[in-house]
């Protein structure tokens, strides 16, 4: 690093730059005259805040996420629920519809018959 | 009782406290204005123009106290304050003045003979010009390293430029000078 910056030390010997007597031992003091009073209410807000103010969005939001987490499940239950059919139940059911129409088919009987055989037992 | 050794830990805890805001601010003033000041006279040159951004870097920091993370250094809010305030003041002057590259050599060499406050000779006034002809972006890495020694982790988040860049340029900015004094030596 030295012998890289060897030409620019040879000429940036000193500071020529400078500043008036007393600039900086006064700079600070002037400085905070200059400052325009500061409206402190949101430090003195969280100052004063409760624990239960702090963490109040917290709060709301993990309610929030846990109500929305209990809507879905419910939801995902209700449609397994829907879907959820015993497939030995369907078939037996299915062969039931097919056994009446086999017999429907097989007797012979058409829709005249059966509105006949129906008002005729009344 | 008024504290007045800069404890940084301590300082950011009071900046949080409507009661003791002030006099941390004022220890922090006294703190950086040294420091901020030769960075900003680097590059403006004149003592006039630097002393007028230090206050309004001071002054900016105090608007926004209210919002200053306690996670981030205050050196590295400050140093970004100072420098977006001198390159907004180059960049403004530039576009009042409307200067080519041909003429700025001219106009820093008028600027320093006509700031009292500036002590150099014709090789301090070479050196000037030679900072000046480069990019301002190198010029602050150059500035910050060779004359504030400033390690480039720091640099890196004051500019969030990544340390290998600033290597690089910081080793591209020595290079432009020296050959900057060879042509004219």
């Amino acid at each position: 690093m030295k012998k890289e910056n060897e030409i620019i030390d040879k000429y940036a010997q000193g500071n020529p730059f400078s500043v008036p007597e007393g600039y900086f031992e006064n700079f600070s003091e002037e400085m905070m005259q200059k400052l325009p009073p500061q409206d402190f209410s949101v430090l003195e807000e969280e100052k004063h805040s409760t624990t239960w103010q702090r963490i109040r969005p917290w709060f709301y939001m993990a309610a929030m996420f846990c109500g929305l987490f209990f809507m879905i499940e419910f939801m995902l239950e209700k449609t397994s629920s829907i879907k959820k059919v015993d497939p030995v139940e369907a078939s037996k059911e299915k062969q039931k519809d097919q056994y009446i129409n086999d017999v429907v088919d097989y007797s012979m009987i058409d829709n005249y018959d059966t509105y006949s055989f129906l008002t005729e037992s009344e | 009782m008024k504290q007045n050794i800069y404890d940084e830990d301590r300082i950011k805890e009071q900046l949080l406290d409507p009661e003791e805001v002030s006099n941390a601010f004022s220890l922090i003033v006294k703190e950086y204005s040294e420091q901020l000041y030769w960075q900003i006279r680097r590059l403006v040159l004149s003592h006039d123009d630097a002393n007028d951004i230090l206050q309004d870097t001071f002054l900016k920091a105090w608007n926004n106290i209210q919002y200053f993370r306690g996670d981030a250094k205050i050196s590295t809010w400050l140093y970004k304050i100072a420098l977006n305030e001198s390159l907004a003041f180059l960049n403004k002057a530039k576009a009042e003045n409307n200067i080519s590259l041909d003429d700025e050599d001219a106009v820093i060499a008028n600027k320093l003979e006509g700031d009292s406050y500036f002590n150099g000779d014709e090789t301090a006034v070479l050196l000037q010009k030679a900072l000046h002809s480069l990019p301002e972006k190198q010029r602050i890495v150059f500035n910050l390293k060779y004359y504030q020694e400033m390690k480039y982790e720091d640099m890196s988040d004051i500019l969030g430029t990544s340390v290998g860049a600033l290597k690089a340029s910081y080793h591209l900015a020595v290079k432009k000078i020296e050959n900057y004094f060879k042509e004219r030596l």
